[in-house]
């Protein structure tokens, strides 16, 4: 168990003049037992952060605390970490016993106390009856459990998970997802977790890190980044379908929206932000058809079973709404739709951020 | 092949059994004259019958030298060099490539490149390219008529460095993590990962670098001057080249029997493995 401090941490490929930046300076305290989910697009450097934490890359700047040590210079193995890889990286001639054994020999430690520590993972994770069995007479789920095996048996302070369920099915995935939570609520270790599922990061993280681009857009609850998202990106990434951008002009008593083709709409209420360009943004989930407010055409209707998705029209510009299944509309209507002033969100379209 | 169509099953058993007689009749022609006298190996034609000598002529074959016109160390002399001879240089290059690929792939160094170029420009030198400048090496050395003349400068291999390089490479890059995390060295890794994952490869390599070493004649010929160190290759040539004297074929089928039972026997006995680790395996 152990907090981990990453303070201006960095990551540069390249010698000076051809240097690439790939994560450029993320500062984020983790508290001891935490579970936090990175999540951003791929490319966007998280695998390349934990990866630095896990000692399999080099940090080029800033530093990296486990516990009270800085660990920058530090072997994978001296870092007291284990790490869930998405391809599982079982060793394919060992029996499920022998791979999660290894580390533990390695360590050195007496053959009872290995037996034990195996005995017990392989009960907690229902590993039990395949004990005997290698890798490939598993299922994809299964080999994702002794991998996991693999991380509990070593008692380390910090688990790091790069992708885990990325390889499995959808069904699976649900069930995985619900059983890492499981053992996190009952080992209680610091966790690292890389993801581009923004289901797993809002649903495992207790905080998550939005990185785009080697930076940290935002670092928050999950009810944070869904309810108050930092910047356009953020907003634009969690949630599905995404948030609604409009561009357009607020009036500078806050009240009247224009958009960017002339038409516009009043606001319940005035918004506070003072006027200028901006950028509105709002949850498919929170417009309302009927309700008065903003016109729009409806251009194609998604029935997903429990909710529709009506893709529409609105300022020149694309907006979905997502409305309960049953509601009456068709491909052409013109509708209204109304919002509470409360759930907009406002951003500056200069520097895509939030404004409150 | 689901096809049922007897006059084809006849044609391919017709054409496969042509094709065994083809590779059986000279072994069986070297069986049987091994076992008639001289007088009766050398008739033409040859009996096709089997002698009554057989156990008497390998035996005179393997203790005593092949042949009385001939003077020639004993077989059994003969077929330990080449085992020594075989054995060292598989091995020997197995151990070597393994190591210098493992380095190649799982280590950044400087020149990393340029030493694989290296090697792999070396496959276009065949021993005989270079036979000269090795000879002399190896001279220099007063390496001649020694096992290490007769196996070092064979064992650099960079056929099989390109292999094994290649199979590392398709080894998932997270097992190599995995086993940092886990805390093992780059030795323990190769010892307790890489090996047993490679070991088809290994034993396919094994067979062909056996078989290569076994049958070596030309620098066996510039390195063992003395009769002592003759392997086996050498051996049935000068069997054969007997000048005035008759050649004693009976001897000289029983040696070439004998020689042929040790490559045979790697054959058969790793070939059992070879498949079994085809079909258990999975990377």
């Amino acid at each position: 168990m152990a907090k981990i401090h990453l303070k201006q941490v960095k990551k540069t490929y390249g010698k000076a003049p051809k240097a690439v930046d790939v994560i450029h300076g993320i500062d984020i305290d983790i508290a001891d037992g935490e579970f936090i989910v990175m999540v951003g697009p791929s490319g966007c450097g998280k695998s390349t952060l934990l990866r630095m934490v896990a000692g399999l890359e080099e940090i080029s700047s800033g530093d990296i605390m486990i516990g009270d040590r800085v660990v920058n210079n530090l072997e994978p193995k001296e870092r007291d970490i284990a790490m869930v890889f998405q391809n599982y990286a079982l060793y394919p001639h060992m029996s499920v016993y022998e791979n999660m054994a290894y580390g533990l020999k390695i360590q050195g430690l007496p053959k009872a106390e290995i037996d034990t520590r195996v005995q017990r993972a392989a009960e907690i994770l229902e590993l039990g009856a395949l004990l005997d069995r290698t890798p490939r007479q598993l299922s994809g789920g299964q080999r994702q459990r002794v991998a996991m095996g693999r991380a509990i048996v070593r008692k380390p302070a910090v688990f790091l998970f790069d992708e885990p369920l990325s390889n499995l099915d959808a069904k699976l995935r649900v069930q995985m997802r619900l059983e890492i939570q499981k053992l996190h609520a009952s080992l209680r270790t610091t966790s690292l977790y890389v993801t581009h599922d923004q289901v797993e990061a809002m649903t495992l993280g207790q905080r998550m890190i939005v990185m785009n681009k080697g930076r940290a857009e935002q670092i928050g609850t999950p009810a944070e980044v869904y309810g108050k998202p930092a910047t356009t990106f953020v907003a634009s990434f969690i949630g599905s379908p995404p948030m609604n951008l409009l561009n357009g002009k607020l009036s500078d008593d806050g009240a009247r929206f224009t958009f960017d083709d002339g038409s516009a709409f009043d606001l319940s209420t005035p918004a506070k932000i003072g006027g200028g360009a901006r950028i509105l943004g709002i949850r498919p989930e929170h417009l309302q058809l009927g309700r008065p407010g903003l016109n729009m055409e409806v251009e194609l209707v998604e029935a997903l079973g429990a909710e529709l998705l009506v893709h529409t029209r609105c300022g020149g510009q694309s907006m979905v709404i997502r409305c309960a299944a049953g509601t009456e509309v068709s491909m052409g209507q013109q509708v209204t739709a109304g919002v509470d002033a409360n759930l907009l969100h406002w951003f500056d379209p200069q520097t895509t951020q939030r404004i409150d | 092949m689901i096809e049922r169509r007897p006059i084809l099953d006849a044609v391919s058993h017709l054409v496969l059994i042509i094709g065994a007689i083809i590779v059986i009749f000279p072994l069986y022609v070297a069986f049987i004259a091994s076992t008639q006298t001289a007088e009766q190996s050398a008739m033409s034609p040859l009996s096709l019958l089997p002698g009554t000598e057989m156990v008497a002529n390998y035996k005179t074959v393997l203790t005593q030298g092949a042949s009385g016109n001939v003077s020639s160390p004993p077989v059994s002399r003969m077929l330990w060099i080449s085992l020594v001879t075989a054995l060292v240089i598989a091995i020997g290059k197995i151990s070597i490539s393994m190591l210098s690929a493992f380095a190649m792939v799982y280590f950044r160094f400087r020149g990393r490149n340029l030493f694989f170029w290296m090697i792999f420009v070396t496959l276009m030198l065949p021993v005989e390219v270079r036979i000269t400048p090795t000879y002399q090496v190896v001279s220099d050395f007063g390496m001649l008529n020694t096992y290490a003349g007769l196996t070092v400068p064979l064992i650099a291999s960079a056929t099989a460095t390109f292999l094994f390089r290649q199979f590392f490479l398709t080894v998932p890059d997270e097992l190599a993590e995995a086993a940092r995390i886990d805390g093992a060295g780059p030795l323990r890794f190769l010892k307790d990962v890489l090996w047993p994952l490679s070991r088809t490869n290994v034993i396919a390599l094994f067979v062909i670098m056996f078989i290569y070493g076994w049958n070596q004649y030309l620098w066996p010929l510039m390195i063992a001057t003395e009769q002592t160190m003759y392997p086996i290759g050498i051996g049935i040539k000068t069997l054969i080249s007997g000048g005035d004297s008759a050649v004693e074929w009976n001897m000289v089928m029983a040696t070439m029997i004998l020689a042929m039972l040790p490559p045979g026997l790697v054959v058969v006995v790793m070939q059992k493995w070879f498949v079994k680790g085809l079909v258990d395996s999975e990377k």
